[in-house]
């Protein structure tokens, strides 16, 4: 009885003692996490100064959709044809992104990245592997031609660096999902987020390869209308003059990075074909919007942005037309297809660009004259204005570059 | 200080009891954590199959009925043309559907399941079509993945819905280029294959 009684009062004792352990614990946890929100917070504060992607010389365009006029609608240019070399060791499939250089047309499909001379001969191939820069998974990539590098972004979270035939130099392992990469400077890169909004609250970070880190991040979805929805785009940031813009599938803003931050420069005011947040409620996921927002009549995702001397370029799809024109000092988008701008035919091919560069717009042509009514044909005769290629069936794609006169 | 006899006991049977009441908490605490682990696992594994067989339900079975364009041509891994309903001339055929643009380890599952000895379903009577923008491309797809299944390049885009999900999926299709059965797998979820797989074993038993 005693021994019941004693075992009672100490199991008593030792529970009250597990509870109040257990109350420590959950007061030393409190603690320790609400130093980690400070902190947290601290580095946001710090890190995130200036990020509200609003700034000086913010400016509105409003998008037309019924101007006819046709001297804003096309674009002189001139056309030439790369035919990239094709042989067992370098077969391309479907193309994610495509750089071109002074030297080197490089290419990245959904397997391998493809470096070819400027007259299409293949050059080298990174090899699939997981060795020490070998390719698993490459997700997009971009070269600085300064700084003869090339930059790989694997699987979201590991940067490759190269040099400009792709002789593997190092790694970053990195902390966050992404699918698009710029170096900044020495030390840093800009990274395009790919996590949707519940678990990412910036569209931009900045990677310090010092200390391995994002050091600051940029454009929160919070701003954004369309901050749930938001699809994989190759061509997010652009560089014209040694300066970085950017664009999302999900942001009707250009941003610039300057003074440290990333910047508005344009806002695109879409009016009636812009979705309301009422629309966008209706949907739970990106896939349906995706369909009936182009059913329905409303501008969705932005594809890509390029800016030119004279006028930027900004893709879209609305109808028939795949592409918005805004000339420099006019507030205004008038609404095309690349087609009709740049006087190219009316196939798959060209209806977007797969890059640009400087006066150049880059297209990877897929042989669409041998399908459909020509699908019995193995070749053909491609002509573009005064310019003609032969077309192979199962060669590889055909560089179309426009220059902008 | 003297310690008598009961004191000693007392002190004993704190600490023994103390050490217990600790090894039994932590045994609890690591059983709850094994069991919230588990649960979620379950029901998340439960939550998929869920998705698999409502996609499933509400989508294979609307394309039940669509009839296939004639004048679709495919080209074997030799590079040869041929025409669809040439292919399919010999009666019921199970389609595999790949592309270059689909998930690279989604459409592998497919081709393991193809080959699972529970498949009862002849070798002849299935055909892999994919999508590559160079027939090559298929060709050496075809090499690095043993498939031992014809496999054909499609160029053209044909107009079933089932296209627009970007996702590998199996259709059966008739020598009139009608579609009996289709079906859109889960990579995870292999068994789920292979029972449709058995399911649909009537249709080529002739």
């Amino acid at each position: 009885m005693v021994i019941v009684t004693v075992f009672g009062a100490v199991l008593k004792v030792n529970f009250v003692h597990i509870l109040v352990a257990e109350t420590h614990l959950k007061q030393i946890y409190k603690i320790y996490f609400m130093r980690k929100i400070i902190f947290g917070f601290l580095i946001l504060l710090v890190g995130c100064t200036n990020n509200s992607g609003t700034s000086l010389d913010e400016q509105y365009i409003k998008v037309i959709s019924d101007d006819n006029n046709t001297e804003k609608l096309h674009v002189n240019n001139d056309i030439s044809f790369v035919q990239l070399e094709t042989s067992e060791d370098c077969l391309i499939g479907n193309v994610i992104n495509v750089e071109i250089t002074n030297q080197y047309i490089y290419v990245l499909d959904r397997k391998s990245f493809f470096i070819f001379s400027k007259d299409g001969r293949f050059v080298k191939k990174i090899k699939r592997g997981k060795g020490p820069g070998e390719l698993t998974r490459a997700l997009n990539f971009s070269v600085d031609e300064n700084r003869k590098e090339i930059y790989i972004i694997e699987m979201g979270n590991i940067l490759h660096i190269y040099n400009d035939l792709a002789v593997y130099k190092e790694t970053y392992k990195l902390d966050g999902s992404f699918i698009d990469v710029i170096r900044l400077n020495d030390d840093n890169f800009i990274l395009y987020t790919v996590l949707p909004h519940k678990h990412e609250d910036f569209l931009i970070s900045v990677y310090n390869i010092n200390s391995k880190t994002i050091i600051s991040k940029y454009i929160p979805y919070e701003n954004l209308a369309m901050k749930d929805f938001s699809i994989l785009t190759y061509n997010n940031f652009f560089v014209i003059n040694d300066e970085i813009y950017f664009s999302a599938s999900n942001s009707r803003n250009i941003y610039k990075y300057a003074e440290d931050s990333m910047q508005t420069i344009y806002s695109i005011d879409f009016d009636d074909l812009n979705p309301s947040v009422s629309y966008l409620n209706k949907f739970n996921n990106v896939r349906e919007f995706m369909k009936m927002v182009y059913i329905d009549n409303y501008i969705g995702f932005i594809n890509f942005s390029f800016y030119f001397d004279e006028f930027m370029l900004v893709g879209f799809k609305y109808k028939d037309y795949n592409c918005g024109i805004s000339y420099k000092d006019e507030n205004k988008m008038y609404i095309s297809s690349v087609s009709d701008l740049f006087d190219l035919p009316k196939t798959p091919s060209f209806e977007r660009p797969y890059n640009a560069n400087g006066n150049q717009i880059y297209f990877v042509y897929y042989n669409d004259l041998l399908l459909i009514d020509n699908i019995q044909k193995e070749e053909m005769i491609l002509e573009i204005g005064d310019q003609s290629i032969k077309l192979t069936e199962n060669s590889n794609p055909i560089i179309v570059t426009v220059t902008i006169k | 200080m003297k310690f008598n006899s009961s004191t000693f006991y007392y002190i004993f049977s704190i600490v023994l009891v103390s050490i217990i009441m600790g090894l039994l908490y932590n045994f609890y605490k690591k059983t709850e954590i094994e069991f919230s682990k588990k649960y979620s696992l379950l029901k998340n594994e439960y939550k998929l199959v869920e998705d698999v067989l409502t996609n499933n339900l509400l989508n294979s079975n609307s394309y039940i009925g669509f009839e296939f364009n004639n004048k679709i041509i495919l080209e074997d891994t030799a590079l040869n043309k041929i025409s669809l309903i040439n292919v399919i001339k010999s009666g019921n055929i199970l389609v595999y559907r790949i592309s270059d643009t689909h998930c690279s380890s989604c459409d592998i599952a497919g081709l393991k399941s193809l080959v699972s000895p529970n498949v009862k379903i002849p070798k002849d009577r299935i055909i892999v079509i994919g999508s590559f923008y160079n027939t090559k491309l298929l060709a050496s797809y075809v090499f690095e993945n043993n498939i031992v299944h014809k496999a054909y390049n499609l160029k053209q885009s044909i107009n079933i819905r089932a296209e627009e999900f970007n996702f590998p999926y199996f259709i059966v299709v008739n020598k009139d280029l009608e579609v009996l059965s289709c079906f859109f797998p889960e990579k995870s979820k292999p068994y789920l294959t292979e029972y449709y797989l058995l399911g649909i074993k009537h249709l080529f038993d002739n």
